[in-house]
Formats: C-alpha cells, sequence, structure tokens
C-alpha cells in the first residue's frame, strides 16, 4: 500500500496513520486529539481554495490547516 | 468546604455546568476554548467550592491552558475532580481519563450530551463504563441540571473512599520498560502522575507517543465495550455543513451574513423600507429615555441655581447620558456575534478563512480572539492564550486594537448619523472593513520582518451545531450591559464631570460659559499642532477635537460624552475632518483597561513601548492620509 500524507487524501477517501512527521508542540497536539498511529481517518472536506481540511476520527470532526496535514504520513485505504 | 475541579475537554460543557450548579454566568460558548480563566463557585449549600478550569484534551503541560490546570492539580490539591464528558466524542474525552486516573485524587465522570448522542444514535452504557474504570460514572445534563442530584450523591461517597492512582496502561507492554525508569517518583506525592509526566518530556525517547498510542488503545477497548451505535445518519451538522462549508458558496455566506448584521444594527432605512433597523430603532428610544429622564428629574428642581441646572443637563445627563444611550445599538450587534458563536458557526468561519489568515501568519484558530475584539480588546487579548505559538499570540495581540471595540461604536454612531445619514450603514462598514485592512497589513508586516521562520498552525475540533440557547445569549448581553453601565457609572462619569468642569473653568479658576476661555482649551490647544494635519485640530473649535481625543484614553466612549459636553459635533467637523477622527479613534492607542491587559499578557517593557508607538504612529498616518484624501473630494465636488 503507498505511503502517502494527508493532504493528499481526497473528500470522501479513508487513510490509516502511519507516523506523525512534525515538531514536538504540533505533535503532542494531535497525539493528544487521537492522532495516534493506526487511527482510521475519513476525509470529510477540504476548505474552499485547498486550505484546511477537515477529518472524521474518533467519534468527532477534527480540522487541520494544510502544513498540519502534511505532516501526518498516511496510508490509504481501499473503499 | 471541599474543593471540587471541573475538568474536560474544550466545548465539552464544564462551563455550562458550572453555571447550572452554581448559578453564575461565566462566558460559555460553542468553540474550543472559550474559558481561558478558571472560575469559583458555590455549589450544594457550601459542600462543595466548584473550580471551573480552562479545557484541556491532556494534562501536558505545554500550551498555557494545560499547564494553569495540571498546575491547579498539583499545587491546590482539589478534594475531588469531576471530568465531564461530551458523550459523543467519548474515545477522545476517555485519553485525559486515563492521566487523570493515574492521580491521588477521587474522581467521577459526569456523561454531557447525553440527549445529543442519542439523536445520533449513539447509547452509552455508563454502568459498564463505571465497572471498567472503577469509578462512578453519572449522568448528567449541563444545560437543564438533570442528573446533579445523583452527581452530588456520587460524589460524597467518592470523597470517602479517596483514591490511590493506578495506571490503565499496566496491561500494556510498554508497562514492563517504563515502570523501573519512573521508580524514583513513587515515593513522593502524585507519583504515578509525576512519573509519567517525566517520562513524556524525555527527548531521547519518543514515550510519548508511545504512551498516548497505549492510552488510546485502552480508550477504544472501553469504547467497544460501551458504545451501542444503532444507526448511523446524517446528522444535523453534517447536512448544515454541506452548505455553509460549500466550497464556493461558504466564503460569501459569510459575507452575506456579516453584512447583514450591519446592516441590521446601523442602516437608518432597513432593506431599503425607510424604517429604521432595529439597532438605530432601539438607540432612537434610548436616547429619548435619557432625555426624558433628564427633563423630568430637571422639573423635581425648579429652584436649583443657573450653573447646577447646566451642569446636570450638559455635564452629566448630556456627557453620561450620551454614552448609555448607545448601550441598545452595541447590544443588538452582539446579539447576533453571540448567537453565532454559540450555533458553533464561528468555528466554520475559522475553518473557511485558515488559509488566507495563515498567510498573515496567524491562523484560523485566532478569528475568534479577533472577533471578541469587536467586543471589547479586554477579553480579546486574554484569548489570545488558546493560540498555539508565541509569534501568533503576539501578532495577534498587537491587532487587536484596529478591530474596532463596542466602546468606539458611539462615537461613529454619532459622527455618522449626523454627517451621513442617507449611507450610515455603508460607512459604518467601510470603518470597520478598514480596521480589519489595516490588521492585515500589520500582519503580515510583522510576520515578514519580526517573526519569520516560525509557521502558525491550525488544529481545532469543529463542534456539532447546536440551537443557540436564549439564556445563554441573554447572560452574555447581560454581562456586557452590566459592564458597560457600570463603565458609564465610574469612568464615563468621572470623565464627563472632569470634562464639564475644565471646560467650564477658566485659567484662573473663575466659572464661564465661554469654552473656549477655560483649562480645557488651554490643554487642548496645546495638542492642536499634532491633529492640524489630521483635519480635526485647526479652526476654532480644533481644540475641543483634540481634548476629546484625549479623553479617549480613559474610555472610547467617553469621546462622545466629551463632544457633547462641549457643543455637539456640528461645529467641530466637516466630512472629511469627521471621518479621520473617526479613523484615528479607531486606529490609536485602545483604552487605559486594554493597554493594561496587554501588558498582563506581555509582561515586557520594550514589547509595550513597540506596542503603543505601532498604535499611535498607525492612527496618525493613516487618518493623514484618509484627510488628505477627503479634502481633495470635498473641493472636487
Amino acid at each position: 500500500m503507498m505511503q502517502t500524507s494527508l493532504n493528499f487524501l481526497k473528500k470522501g477517501e479513508w487513510g490509516r496513520v502511519v507516523r506523525l512527521d512534525c515538531d514536538k508542540e504540533i505533535s503532542r497536539r494531535l497525539l493528544e486529539l487521537g492522532v495516534t498511529p493506526n487511527t482510521l481517518l475519513y476525509c470529510i472536506r477540504w476548505a474552499p481554495m485547498g486550505g484546511a481540511v477537515e477529518v472524521r476520527l474518533r467519534g468527532f470532526s477534527l480540522a487541520l490547516g494544510y502544513n498540519e496535514a502534511a505532516s501526518v504520513l498516511i496510508e490509504k485505504e481501499g473503499g | 468546604m471541599k474543593k471540587l475541579g471541573l475538568i474536560g475537554n474544550p466545548n465539552s460543557g464544564k462551563s455550562a455546568l458550572f453555571n447550572t450548579l452554581t448559578g453564575s454566568d461565566a462566558r460559555v460558548g460553542n468553540w474550543p476554548g472559550v474559558t481561558v480563566e478558571r472560575k469559583e463557585g458555590i455549589w450544594e449549600k457550601g459542600a462543595f467550592l466548584c473550580i471551573d478550569l480552562p479545557g484541556v484534551y491532556s494534562l501536558s503541560p505545554y500550551t498555557p491552558e494545560e499547564r494553569a490546570t495540571a498546575g491547579f492539580i498539583l499545587d491546590e490539591k482539589p478534594d475531588i475532580l469531576l471530568q465531564v464528558i461530551d458523550t459523543t466524542a467519548l474515545e477522545r474525552s476517555l485519553f485525559l481519563t486515563t492521566q487523570l486516573l493515574e492521580l491521588d485524587i477521587p474522581l467521577v465522570i459526569g456523561l454531557n450530551m447525553v440527549d445529543v448522542a442519542k439523536k445520533q444514535g449513539i447509547f452509552v452504557d455508563a454502568t459498564r463504563l463505571s465497572e471498567i474504570l472503577e469509578i462512578p460514572v453519572v449522568e448528567i445534563s449541563s444545560i437543564t441540571g438533570e442528573g446533579s442530584g445523583n452527581l452530588a450523591k456520587s460524589l460524597h461517597k467518592t470523597l470517602e473512599k479517596g483514591r490511590r492512582g493506578e495506571t490503565v496502561i499496566s496491561q500494556d507492554k510498554i508497562w514492563a520498560r517504563i515502570q523501573p525508569l519512573m521508580q524514583p517518583f513513587f515515593q513522593g506525592t502524585q507519583g504515578l502522575f509525576c512519573g509519567m509526566r517525566w517520562l513524556e518530556q524525555q527527548e531521547k525517547f519518543d514515550w510519548e507517543g508511545e504512551i498516548a498510542a497505549a492510552r488510546y488503545e485502552f480508550s477504544v477497548f472501553c469504547c467497544q465495550e460501551v458504545v451501542l451505535q444503532r444507526f448511523k445518519k446524517e446528522t444535523p451538522t453534517e447536512k448544515l455543513d454541506k452548505l455553509f462549508l460549500h466550497p464556493l458558496l461558504g466564503i460569501p455566506i459569510f459575507f452575506i451574513c456579516m453584512a447583514l448584521i450591519f446592516h441590521m444594527t446601523f442602516s437608518l432605512s432597513f432593506l431599503g423600507t425607510g424604517i429604521p433597523s432595529p439597532g438605530v430603532f432601539f438607540r432612537d428610544g434610548a436616547e429619548y429615555g435619557v432625555k426624558l429622564l433628564g427633563d423630568v428629574t430637571m422639573s423635581f428642581f425648579p429652584q436649583m441655581p443657573y450653573w447646577g441646572r447646566i451642569f446636570f443637563m450638559d455635564g452629566i445627563f448630556g456627557g453620561m447620558g450620551k454614552a448609555i444611550s448607545y448601550l441598545p445599538q452595541i447590544l443588538c450587534l452582539f446579539f447576533w456575534l453571540v448567537f453565532l458563536e454559540d450555533s458553533g458557526y464561528m468555528a466554520r468561519v475559522a475553518f473557511l478563512l485558515d488559509r488566507p489568515m495563515r498567510k498573515l501568519g496567524i491562523s484560523g484558530r485566532a478569528f475568534l480572539p479577533l472577533l471578541t475584539g469587536f467586543g471589547c480588546s479586554v477579553p480579546a487579548m486574554m484569548s489570545v492564550r488558546t493560540l498555539e505559538r508565541e509569534s501568533s499570540r503576539k501578532i495577534t495581540r498587537l491587532i487587536i486594537p484596529f478591530f474596532s471595540c463596542g466602546a468606539k461604536l458611539p462615537l461613529y454612531a454619532l459622527l455618522v448619523g449626523l454627517l451621513f445619514p442617507e449611507n450610515g450603514g455603508l460607512i459604518m462598514f467601510c470603518l470597520y472593513c478598514s480596521g480589519i485592512f489595516i490588521a492585515v497589513f500589520w500582519a503580515i508586516f510583522l510576520r515578514k520582518r519580526c517573526f519569520s521562520g516560525q509557521e502558525a498552525s491550525f488544529i481545532m475540533e469543529m463542534p456539532p451545531y447546536h440551537l443557540p440557547r436564549w439564556n445563554n445569549i441573554m447572560r452574555t448581553l447581560g454581562r456586557r450591559g452590566k459592564e458597560y453601565l457600570s463603565k458609564a457609572a465610574t469612568v464615563i462619569l468621572g470623565a464627563s464631570v472632569i470634562i464639564w468642569l475644565v471646560s467650564h473653568i477658566t485659567l484662573d479658576f473663575q466659572m464661564t460659559n465661554d469654552s473656549s476661555l477655560s483649562i480645557l482649551a488651554w490643554i487642548g490647544q496645546g495638542l492642536t499642532p499634532f491633529f492640524i494635519p489630521l483635519g480635526f485640530g485647526s479652526g476654532a473649535c480644533g481644540w475641543k477635537a483634540s481634548a476629546a481625543i484625549l479623553t479617549g484614553l480613559a474610555a472610547k466612549e467617553a469621546v462622545v460624552s466629551a463632544i457633547t459636553v462641549l457643543g455637539g459635533p456640528e461645529e467641530m467637523f466637516t466630512r472629511a475632518s469627521a471621518i479621520s477622527f473617526m479613523v484615528f479613534h479607531l486606529l490609536s492607542i485602545p483604552c487605559v483597561a486594554a493597554v493594561s491587559a496587554f501588558w498582563c499578557e506581555e509582561k515586557k517593557g520594550k514589547t509595550l513601548f513597540f506596542a503603543l508607538c505601532l498604535w499611535l504612529s498607525t492612527a496618525w498616518i493613516v487618518s493623514f492620509l484618509v484627510y488628505q484624501i477627503g479634502r481633495l473630494i470635498e473641493i472636487a465636488f
């Protein structure tokens, strides 16, 4: 399966978190919000002009900026 | 009295529960990070001292709110903790629970928003959850207060038992590796908790990631056991978001909403019908009321001497009364802003605007603090704390005063109503926009010049929409109104009286009717050279405008009082100089309260000095340009 990052996930696609690639400040926030390895993410939508992305995980919606999304490495899941 | 700490994720309803239990009026809203300072209140007839803490996702000591919350637990040693959980986000909330369970403090869980979860087809087995966690789990409603009786009973029972911290990851393979490392901590107070925190801070090895994963594994296990998802249907939030976050319509809808709000508050002709908009209608009513009150009061004292009569009519009813009569209009504006915030729409706006705002070096999260700035700069400066980066926080604080606060509004309303009666709403909208424009300019400049390198970040939970609660809106408006009135009765009254006195006493302490001979004229005269290039410092009345702008440092509302006491704006301004005056008023140094809030947050003399220079010079330069251009237009037509 191909490894990519969250900012390549299109609306309606699923991805599984592989690891986080960012500084501590940001990774802490992401970890405590539940973006831990193996978490399944569903891409709900992108903000207009490809700004922020809204993903669903662990029963809630999380909005991430473009750079933060780029630092979440994922594997796309089929279906 | 037992200390009860209310803890939980941002936007889980802690403050709403706190208000319901203690009957207080803490600010609540549908936006993660509304509470930035802890609040205290009494519950159960003095059995508990409730402490409402800022919302956190974890207890790691990194952001200011987390530090405050963890610091509270370690230093003030609450007797018991109540974790408020948003039932619809159980899995995420249990992460914090796994940390709280490591404390040597009794813990009770309050499941909030059970009704919302049920509507989404989610059922949570509270009994089973309580068995797994081995602590009481109570269903509560933070809005109606349902279940608070049960809650009190569980709290009392749990208090008797006490607690020794235990960790849920003791079953995980990671435990065998980390337990020996934490041995030295186990002797001390809160040993387990402190040990874990120490581990998570180690840079050499990424314990933090592994521990977080283990905690979430436990949380997933709990949810599998206790959550019963009946059906999956499209929630109202998803339906609404299809419209409000539409790729093409999303941003236009936001601007239309904002334009409508301004129209409803400031337009003299509502929707083109010729009838005043609600905001203007209420203001006119209040103005009439204040005038009537003045006349009636005076009629009780027919014997009052001449100077006393003038003092009451011009100084008090004219000065303070004028400021008070704008209160309804300000509340009209806030009504809609609070309405949108409480519904959860503002979080969507942050999402929509993240990209443009990031270009300015601040993230979409800065949107609410900036919007709060339209209300009052003081809470806005404080709520900046919830932003992730230091550079974002500093830039945001520097530009907050350019977001015209509610206290600056009376002056615009006064001048626009008088000099631009046909298109008041438009001018007002342009004023607010120009403030935003200047803020944008400075944000870009500061990011390029002073804080390059660090990117702003945007990580934010998107709360589900809910119907704004009438009580909540009214409480917020009531609090604002109370603040405004108490300011009117103290600072503005004081300023009005002083202005009246110094404008009616001459330099050799004689009463005079000719204010151009007064002490104030002398002070204002000294300031005029500074303001002549801006248009409102010249002429026979130049000193009046100069003196009026000075009073704005005490409170921005006082400028209106000063103008009224000094004889009204008719003789002071031309159209061009009025706009220049308003622009200066909008951009210059904010009131003392806002400056001291800035100081409390930044705590650096150099930064404060820089900020004051930035605000003052911006105001002067922009007003100068506005006046010069305006004058050319005036001459041309």
